[in-house]
């Protein structure tokens, strides 16, 4: 009986895990974009996740709206939102790194309390578009979960689109891998280091709009997404789309798994334990290219 | 000939970057109090040789021999303790601190209390000393209070070598030290290179062509990772080979 | 060598008449503002030590409430079994050590992400401490009160009240000044300047780097477990919120505003701020963490070497001129 109870949690856990996990890899991979190409370590985007979520809560919650409009509807505002911040707060500190971590705490301070006060302390929780559940052997799955699962493969896949099959993408691959050769080249860096923020901003949204029928959305989950994206980076690999998915997916599944089984502050420190242990083992991550 | 005393010697040093093979097997003799200036077209390996024995890259095979130690896969700190010094070609000073601080920092090194955080750093009379004694003979007692940074090129390339110096260093390993220089600095600069030549033995990497000539004793010439030739500037200079492969002008 | 000692003379001159003025202002102010001066002198030495890190060696740590905290906490803890000195060393020790250990992990990384790294740290630990089942210890968000213990010197106390505790603090300040400026002063100061302008440059001239770069991180983390365990003492209180990212902060822009690199810059920058932030706590509202974030920008665009840094160069050049 406890053996089926234990399998059953570990087949939801890592089924969970799954979902969750590419909800994070996608909010990584807006952030590892961003720090690619710009060298800008975005602290404010866990920021840019929770207001999409939070978005997404007046569109369904308070307005009765379809949850397929704030897919589109949120994602766009926040890559609006983010050109805006680019353009005046970012420009003067880009190309030194340290600068803009401290510029955009800043920013991740301000939305943060901002929020508060607009929309409030409590956490509302979006009512999935897609409801009911698989009935599995051991255990009832969510339907929306794979729904979530399939609308984060989509995204990566329209990201991929974008920088390997359109203009701006090419531009945006050239300004990263050499900066002045680009601009030789005619390129408009100004310009596509906006767009590439607009981009990874647009993603974090998106990935907030994904996960709140799954998390409460309140003004405080940023950090807390800030965090996992944090350490999916760093344990997948600098520079690599295909560690942000795999970092992203395992962690997903342990923290998952941790937290079903034992505690999530237990898979938090799990967490925690992976990545000193890629800092130790392999400083460049799993993928990692830089 | 007298058995001369060997400064630094590579045996079978080779440096793969997966199928690229940057240095070839390569077996480098350098005699104490010689200047040896390594030569050879873009790739050859000039700059990989001297991440390794400086201790940047670790070889793939082989071994450096530093005065008869081995110094192989040594991490940096520890070789510039042994008495090597070098220039390179990116940033080699403090630019925020003054030509006397950033000297100060050089000799500091050499000195019994170098990370003491009990004592005030003025104590250290005999870094003290060095530091006035560098600047002397540099001719840097002027600049001495300027900001490293806001120096000209040549005479940050001047400091460069001051802080290279102020470690009392048997060898002294100069990358491109003439590079983004007018013709008049750069032969001030070989000018001091010959100067330092009679107390230091020197590994030179060099594309200026005047200045190997006129302070090389012995040039190695490199390509694609192996020797070339070896031998006398005028040998060099008449090797056709060399001539084919490299020497423009 | 003049002009050397004739600066250590002026410096000391300006110190003695500092402290003179500290030591009386207290009796001349309402008591209200006398605990935000000894708050200060607290987040003063706090941000001192984290000077030591960013000013002097050039490593920017967003983790530092995590020995804030652990100093806030083991004070607390200890001080229900021992008196004030030992409950104060067990803080500092402990805030010590763990700096120590997240130090060695941290150090390894690569630029930036040292501050990525030691944000991490900070907030892992922070969202351990609010575990509901950990309530018991850390008191999650409500915190706990604890008993302060008296300040005893052997055969007499000195009881806790505001007085003593402003005098206490004052004390640890200047102490704590002492010691950094001590270690600025030394060959091992040095160092530290090295390895912020150049830090490959510096390992090439034969110093162990690493060494260096965690030994400056462990002295900011005691200091950071010194002000942490001063701070639980003046409110008898702990909670989970000292180890959160607003205080790792707030510490950092001390630190940016008043002149990173200058020691006592970040004191003054700590005093403006909290002075600020308490004005407008009571005047206007609840803003406090949108006028870091807005502090946090002016300074990292506008102000790159913080209050006292632009005085010193404006110093400077009048004096070459």
């Amino acid at each position: 009986m406890i053996i089926e109870e234990i399998i059953s949690k570990l087949f939801l856990g890592v089924f969970n895990g799954v979902a969750w996990g590419l909800i994070i890899a996608l909010i990584a991979l807006g952030l590892s974009l961003i720090l690619g190409i710009m060298e800008i370590v975005n602290f404010a985007h866990g920021e840019l996740f929770m207001i999409g979520g939070v978005i997404t809560v007046y569109i369904v919650v308070f307005s009765n709206l379809s949850f397929w409009l704030a897919c589109v509807v949120a994602p766009l505002v926040v890559a609006a939102l983010g050109m805006a911040l680019e353009r005046t707060v970012l420009r003067p500190v880009e190309g030194a790194p340290e600068r803009t971590i401290i510029a955009t705490l800043g920013l991740s301070f301000i939305l943060m309390q901002t929020v508060l006060l607009i929309y409030g302390g409590s956490a509302y929780n979006v009512p999935s578009p897609i409801s009911g559940v698989f009935k599995l052997p051991l255990i009832a799955y969510s339907k929306y979960r794979l729904v979530a699962a399939i609308m984060s493969i989509l995204c990566l896949l329209f990201v991929l689109a974008i920088l390997y099959k359109t203009k701006l993408g090419l531009w945006i691959r050239a300004s990263q891998q050499h900066l002045e050769m680009a601009q030789a080249l005619g390129i408009n860096v100004k310009y596509v280091n906006m767009m590439a923020f607009a981009l990874g901003s647009g993603v974090a949204a998106l990935a907030g709009v994904i996960a709140s029928p799954i998390i409460a959305m309140e003004w405080i989950v940023g950090i807390d997404a800030l965090l996992l994206a944090f350490i999916v980076v760093l344990v997948g690999g600098l520079g690599s789309i295909k560690g942000t998915f795999v970092a992203g997916i395992t962690i997903g599944i342990i923290e998952s798994t941790a937290g079903i089984l034992l505690s999530p502050t237990f898979a938090r420190a799990i967490s925690l334990s992976i990545l000193i242990a890629i800092l130790a083992l392999r400083p460049r991550g799993l993928f990692g290219v830089w | 000939m007298a058995t001369e005393k060997v400064i630094l010697r590579t045996e079978k040093l080779t440096k793969a970057f997966g199928g690229l093979i940057a240095v070839n097997n390569l077996n480098l003799t350098i005699p104490e109090g010689e200047v040896r200036a390594i030569i050879g077209p873009n790739g050859a390996g000039k700059s990989t040789l001297l991440l390794m024995i400086i201790g940047m890259l670790k070889p793939t095979e082989g071994k450096i021999f530093f005065k008869d130690k081995d110094i192989t896969g040594l991490p940096p700190y520890k070789v510039f303790r042994l008495g090597i010094s070098a220039t390179f070609q990116t940033s080699n000073i403090f630019p925020n601190l003054s030509v006397y601080e950033n000297i100060w920092i050089a000799a500091q090194s050499r000195c019994k209390g170098k990370m003491n955080p009990l004592i005030h750093h003025r104590r250290l009379k005999d870094v003290e000393d060095r530091v006035e004694r560098i600047l002397k003979r540099l001719n840097l007692k002027d600049l001495a209070e300027e900001p490293a940074g806001k120096l000209s090129h040549g005479d940050q390339r001047v400091l460069e070598v001051g802080l290279a110096l102020a470690t009392d260093p048997d060898l002294l390993l100069l990358d491109e030290p003439t590079s983004g220089m007018s013709p008049k600095e750069a032969a001030e600069m070989a000018k001091l290179i010959k100067e330092l030549s009679k107390e230091v033995s020197i590994v030179l990497v060099e594309h200026n062509m005047d200045v190997v000539m006129r302070v090389a004793d012995k040039i190695t010439v490199l390509d694609k990772g192996k020797i070339l030739a070896e031998g006398t500037p005028k040998m060099i200079s008449d090797n056709r080979r060399v001539q084919e492969v490299y020497l423009g002008g | 060598m003049a002009s050397l000692t004739r600066k250590r003379f002026q410096d000391s001159f300006f110190l003695i008449i500092a402290i003179i003025i500290l030591a009386i202002v207290q009796f001349f102010v309402p008591s209200y503002y006398r605990f935000i001066l000894t708050l200060i002198f607290i987040y003063g030495i706090f941000a001192m030590g984290l000077d030591l890190l960013i000013g002097y060696t050039g490593l920017l740590s967003f983790g530092h409430a995590l020995f804030f905290g652990m100093g806030a906490f083991f004070f607390a803890f200890a001080s229900r079994f021992y008196g004030f000195w030992p409950a104060l060393a067990i803080g500092v020790i402990v805030a010590t050590l763990v700096a120590a250990g997240v130090g060695a992990v941290s150090i390894r990384t690569r630029g930036v992400y040292f501050a990525v790294i030691t944000f991490i740290f900070a907030y892992v630990a922070f969202y351990i401490a609010l575990d509901p089942s950990l309530y018991t210890i850390t008191g999650c968000n409500d915190g706990f009160n604890f008993l302060p213990p008296p300040i005893s010197f052997g055969f007499f106390e000195v009881a806790y009240e505001p007085a003593s505790l402003y005098y206490l603090c004052l004390a640890f300040l200047l102490l704590s000044y002492f010691v950094c400026k001590t270690i600025v002063n030394s060959p091992f100061g040095r160092v530290m300047l090295a390895i912020r302008e150049n830090e490959t440059r510096a390992s090439c001239l034969g110093y162990n780097t690493t060494i260096v770069k965690l030994a400056s991180f462990t002295f900011s983390g005691m200091f950071a477990g010194l002000s942490g365990a001063l701070f639980a003492y003046l409110y008898h209180y702990v909670n989970a919120h000292m180890l959160s990212l607003e205080v790792s902060a707030n510490a950092v822009v001390w630190v940016l505003l008043g002149g990173p690199g200058t020691l006592v810059g970040p004191i003054l920058g700590a005093g403006i701020v909290t002075l600020f932030l308490d004005y407008v706590m009571t005047h206007i509202g609840e803003f406090h963490l949108i006028l870091l974030g807005i502090l946090l920008i002016i300074v990292i665009i506008f102000l790159p070497r913080g209050i006292m840094g632009s005085l010193k160069v404006g110093y400077l050049w009048r004096r070459r001129k």
